[in-house]
């Protein structure tokens, strides 16, 4: 069959079963691997890095560099296209639902307990992430203080007043130049 | 400009800048499209990302789908999503042409650091307002603590805990006995 064809119905499938974001996907990027021999799984741990390492979402960058790595510019936009295709018919359904169902009692009551949820999955995420960018088991523990100062300087400047206003790409920038100052991927 | 256009460039601006996964682009979301335009509520964004966590796909594909929806129908989601498509299917390509020997070079390696601690930062920022919006007795902060809790330290699915916290919702509001279970 058609490889383009193939890669379009390999990531339909994964955005229709991959639940919980970019690095969902990862698992069923594997399994492609190993079926369709696209690229080896040492590809795919690289192809990983590189798509967290590049500005844009992680499950996008990924699907984009494989259908890259598999045919070229066709590849990224029908991986790209075919991984987004379930979510978007998704939401455009629930959207129309969760419009007619705003301010009734029991909806309210199940994002009531939803919403707080959410928010704890979400800074569990977070705890995973710093753990990972200021903490490493190896050897002992140590911990990344330049990387925590980093974090701790943008960290405020985010709450205070004025400055939290400035556009989220300058925090960014700031922060890049700072890992450079520091010198921050020494380890 | 077009409404729909608008959406098509706000959230290809928002992928461009966006760091990490779907959670590092809920700040940027919160400020832009919340903040900025008034397309959605801070609530909806709590209410989509919870939604994410329990439908397939992208997280940011999810949400950018459902502010397109709420401020232009679907014709409104698809400029959305393709606005948000856009920019990683351009940058992947040229990283896939050009770029891959400089990411090993020690500056970005610096670079990239830097980012990943602002990142965090990013989260945290986003996490303290949501819970402000999301947290508001304490059965609500008992459910925040079990799914942080169940999520960090055992391997349960997010769909598995979101989901019962919706039941757990349905049933705190009969315990309650009232409706007005939402802060407004």
């Amino acid at each position: 069959m058609n490889t383009l064809l193939l890669l379009g119905i390999e990531f339909l499938a994964i955005g229709t079963f991959s639940v919980g974001g970019g690095l969902a996907t990862v698992p069923f990027l594997l399994s492609m691997s190993q079926r369709r021999g696209w690229f080896s799984p040492e590809e795919l741990t690289s192809m990983v890095a590189l798509s967290q390492s590049v500005p844009g979402p992680i499950g996008i960058n990924l699907a984009s560099y494989t259908g890259y790595t598999v045919s070229g510019l066709p590849g990224v936009i029908v991986a790209a296209l075919a991984l987004s295709l379930p979510a978007f018919i998704t939401i455009v359904f629930l959207s129309k639902m969760i419009r007619k169902l705003r301010g009734n009692r029991n909806f309210e009551a199940v994002f009531y307990g939803l919403r707080a949820a959410s928010v704890g999955l979400i800074a569990a995420v977070l705890l995973s992430f710093c753990l990972s960018t200021f903490v490493t088991l190896e050897g002992g523990l140590l911990i990344y203080w330049k990387s925590l100062l980093v974090f701790a300087v943008i960290g405020l400047c985010l709450f205070l007043p004025r400055i939290k206003k400035l556009p989220i790409p300058i925090f960014l920038l700031t922060a890049a130049l700072l890992g450079i100052l520091l010198r921050l991927g020494e380890t | 400009m077009h409404r729909n256009l608008q959406l098509y460039f706000t959230l290809a601006k928002i992928s461009a800048v966006s760091f990490g996964g779907g959670y590092a682009v809920l700040p940027i979301l919160q400020r832009e499209v919340v903040e900025k335009k008034g397309w959605v509520t801070t609530e909806d964004l709590t209410d989509i990302s919870a939604i994410a966590q329990c439908t397939p796909g992208v997280i940011i594909v999810n949400a950018a789908t459902y502010v397109g929806a709420q401020c232009g129908g679907s014709v409104g989601a698809l400029f959305a999503t393709l606005g948000v498509l856009t920019p990683p299917m351009i940058i992947m390509s040229l990283v896939g042409a050009f770029l891959w020997p400089y990411l090993q070079n020690p500056w970005v390696q610096h670079a990239l650091a830097g980012l990943q601690a602002c990142v965090c930062a990013l989260i945290l920022h986003a996490v303290v307002k949501l819970f402000r919006s999301s947290v508001v007795d304490l059965p609500s902060f008992f459910l925040f603590s079990a799914s942080l809790l169940l999520s960090f330290f055992t391997s349960v699915s997010p769909v598995i805990l979101v989901l019962s916290a919706g039941f757990a919702g349905l049933g705190i509001s009969r315990i309650k006995g009232r409706g007005e279970v939402r802060p407004s």
